[in-house]
């Protein structure tokens, strides 16, 4: 739809909202928010805890793609409770010394949050499918109770072509589904000791993907070219409560 | 004859490291985050006051006796796209 039939919509369907009699404008008898979204992941939106904005789009490229899919962009949400936020910072602030970002962190945001998603919608990766990572955080130094944190690491992605068995198990057929990625990370953060939250994230993922999924919208460029992820902190503003895109392989209940 | 085969099939099950191709650190990240940073202009669809969820909405709509502008689309119910 063209932003000018959206905007005659929406003017048509104010219109007719204010012809209506106010009885029939307001909506009555309502269920409590609580009710309506006791089955919904925004009610886990960790308010206290670490909230990511996590930004992919494609880097520059000989090759540069023309149209919508050259300048194309996606945005998801990574989310961490108040206990597992402190997976980024390390045990003790003493500047330099370095310490492994725990596995759960790094799988988290490279399983499912690293996904090629720039051009459409796509599926995570399988724990088995994180073939190789490290991830390191270190306390460059602390001032005014806020230490200033640095991550460093890389990530290898890779989903192997497998057997899949259709519903007549006699014509079972390779997976076309080959993908992956291969990044770089590096980022800086503050964390406020005192109040035991951040006030600064900053992370770049940059590098390597390939492959396609159905409605990634790849088919024309499956080769290996260049895409990066920023990860940033998200602000309490409604817009920024959408759930991670793959809430399900969280695991909260 | 066993012990070279299964050193073989262990190595060809090793994880091959495919260069990133990019190298980030202190020097390039400023400039890292500036190329995928938002533009102005791709941002100006956070201006609509969006509600995470229809509920929020429609509580807020009922108490300031506003109509709720819901936009649908079929898709992931994430809504990543």
């Amino acid at each position: 739809m063209s932003a000018k039939a959206a905007l005659e919509v929406m003017r048509k369907g104010l219109q007719q909202y204010r012809a209506l009699p106010k009885s029939r404008r307001i909506a009555q008898n309502l269920v409590s928010r609580a009710e309506a979204q006791s089955n919904r992941f925004e009610r886990l939106h960790p308010k206290d805890g670490l909230v990511l904005r996590v930004l992919s789009r494609d880097l520059p490229r000989e090759d540069q793609v023309r149209g919508w899919r050259g300048k194309a962009f996606n945005l998801d949400y990574a989310w961490f409770t108040n206990f597992e936020q402190r997976w980024w910072i390390p045990d003790n602030f003493a500047p330099g010394l370095v310490q492994n970002v725990p596995e759960l962190a790094t799988r988290r945001l490279a399983r499912l949050h690293f996904t090629d998603n720039v051009r459409g919608q796509t599926l995570p990766f399988s724990n088995d499918e994180m073939r190789a990572f490290r991830l390191t955080t270190k306390c460059l130094s602390v001032q005014d109770g806020v230490a200033e944190i640095e991550w460093q690491g890389w990530v290898l992605i890779d989903r192997r072509p497998s057997w899949a068995l259709d519903d007549d198990r006699w014509t079972a057929k390779p997976s076309a589904e080959i993908r992956g990625l291969s990044l770089n990370l590096y980022g800086r953060g503050k964390w406020d000791i005192a109040k035991g939250r951040f006030t600064k994230f900053e992370m770049i993922a940059a590098g390597k993907r390939w492959g396609i999924t159905a409605f990634n919208g790849r088919r024309d460029d499956s080769l290996m070219n260049p895409l990066g992820f920023l990860l940033t902190l998200a602000d309490d503003s409604p817009l920024n409560q959408v759930p991670p895109a793959h809430w399900r392989e969280y695991g909260w209940r | 004859m066993i012990a070279p085969l299964i050193a073989s099939l262990s190595v060809a099950l090793q994880p091959v490291r495919v260069d990133p191709g990019v190298e980030l650190g202190e020097k390039n990240f400023s400039q890292m985050v500036a190329w995928l940073s938002p533009r102005p202009e791709e941002e100006e669809w956070t201006k609509t006051g969006w509600r995470a969820t229809l509920w929020s909405a429609v509580e807020e709509a009922a108490i300031s006796d506003k109509p709720v502008l819901l936009w649908v689309m079929n898709g992931h119910p994430g809504g990543c796209t």
